[in-house]
């Protein structure tokens, strides 16, 4: 059920990002492309993955993996293909409904406006203000009523800084901190992201530090280079269950 | 005959010593393919074998193992127990037929064969974990209701005979 929960917050983040820009640019849904840097630490140890991905309007993420190996992934609402060129093999996980759509969570938790991520019986228990940024406290509360957790949100005029997620035991479930931002496609997007996983527990089970260079809007040159997992005739292609 | 014997030991002697001579240089010679084909370096990056889709043997028990570990980590199976509890078989046939999946951004950068396992084992282990959990609450809750029953039906046996006996 915590994947319930979770899948319902990444739904909405999805939506929250997919949808039209707030105020700075209204009519322009998200459309940015960067390269990324991926560091990633658990209890096997750390690995760094490296490459291009592009947000493209109506809420797909297109990702080019150079290393460790070539790969592409082309996330959208109703499937997930991963793409090895060098070997023309690609595998289609296709996302029914009620289930969340695959999304990169902590980018999607960085673009997308803290409040707009969460179910709309969600409440606010508390808010204030302390040096310029606002800190939110937020009850979960899904469309039966029944309670989720609570989200705890930092923000500065630039953006979010950080964006916690507790059970409803009060245990850590995410934590997500962002570093400096720019403005991309009417959105501001944080240069790094470290995104913390937690178990049922508590204990922490996973690291993510995301780097964002060349930011930049999608519908730049550049970004016709980053594959988005295009299947030819001749792709083998293998269902993979989802 | 003396002779003839002590020649035969001589040759016997030499042809025992040639034979372990030549096993102890042709044994590794023959070892030397069968290591190589055990060898657990991943092929050369960007040059697969056409057709070669079999894990390697390692990176198969390594994607199994964290799927399972990632799973386990993942699905709150409190919530799930809850969910038994209340709604019992009902609890129990969602919890077998919800598929948990794992965040993509595990996927990212991992081999094809890591993927299809990882994915499988990660499936497979989170939908153990929510259906033993979801059985767990449906047992409790369904102790915790005959035992509701039980004391329903000795208070009502018990104020019947009290009843009984005033009259």
């Amino acid at each position: 059920m915590t994947v319930g929960w979770w899948g319902a917050w990444v739904a909405a983040a999805i939506a929250a990002v997919s949808s039209e820009a707030p105020r700075a640019r209204p009519g322009a849904s998200l459309t940015l492309s960067a390269d990324f840097v991926l560091k990633t630490t658990d209890t096997q140890g750390s690995e760094t993955v490296t490459g291009a991905l592009r947000f493209v309007p109506g809420g797909d993420v297109c990702v080019a993996v150079k290393t460790p190996r070539l790969q592409e992934m082309h996330l959208s609402l109703r499937a997930l293909v991963i793409y090895y060129p060098d070997r023309d093999l690609a595998f289609v996980a296709n996302v029914v409904p009620p289930k969340a759509p695959p999304m990169l969570d902590a980018l999607a938790a960085g673009i997308a406006d803290p409040g707009s991520t969460l179910p709309t019986q969600s409440k606010l228990i508390e808010r204030k203000r302390a040096n310029g940024n606002l800190s939110t406290r937020w009850r979960v509360i899904d469309g039966a009523g029944q309670e989720l957790g609570e989200m705890r949100a930092a923000e500065s005029r630039e953006g979010v800084l950080s964006l916690d997620l507790y059970d409803t035991a009060g245990k850590p479930q995410r934590r997500f901190s962002f570093g400096d931002r720019l403005r991309v496609g009417g959105r501001s997007v944080p240069r790094t992201i470290g995104a913390e996983y937690f178990a049922a527990g508590g204990a922490r089970q996973r690291q993510e530090q995301w780097t964002l260079t060349n930011l930049t809007r999608a519908d730049d040159l550049r970004t016709a280079a980053i594959g988005c997992a295009h299947l030819g005739p001749r792709t083998k292609v293998q269902d993979l269950q989802w | 005959m003396s002779r003839p014997t002590g020649f035969r030991k001589r040759i016997g002697t030499s042809a025992i010593v040639a034979i372990v001579s030549g096993a102890l240089i042709l044994v590794p010679l023959l070892q030397r393919p069968v290591l190589a084909q055990q060898s657990w370096a991943p092929p050369p990056a960007g040059q697969p074998a056409p057709g070669y889709y079999a894990p390697p043997p390692v990176d198969a028990g390594r994607a199994s193992a964290e799927g399972v570990q990632d799973a386990d980590a993942d699905i709150n199976g409190t919530l799930w127990f809850f969910a038994g509890c209340l709604i019992g078989v009902i609890g129990i046939a969602i919890a077998y037929f919800a598929e948990p999946s794992p965040p993509p951004a595990r996927l990212m950068g991992k081999s094809a064969e890591y993927v299809a396992i990882y994915t499988g084992a990660y499936k497979t282990e989170g939908k153990s974990v929510q259906g033993r959990h979801a059985i767990y609450g449906c047992l409790v809750g369904t102790a915790v209701g005959v035992a509701i029953y039980i004391i329903l039906v000795v208070l009502v046996l018990k104020s019947a005979s009290t009843t009984t006996t005033v009259q």
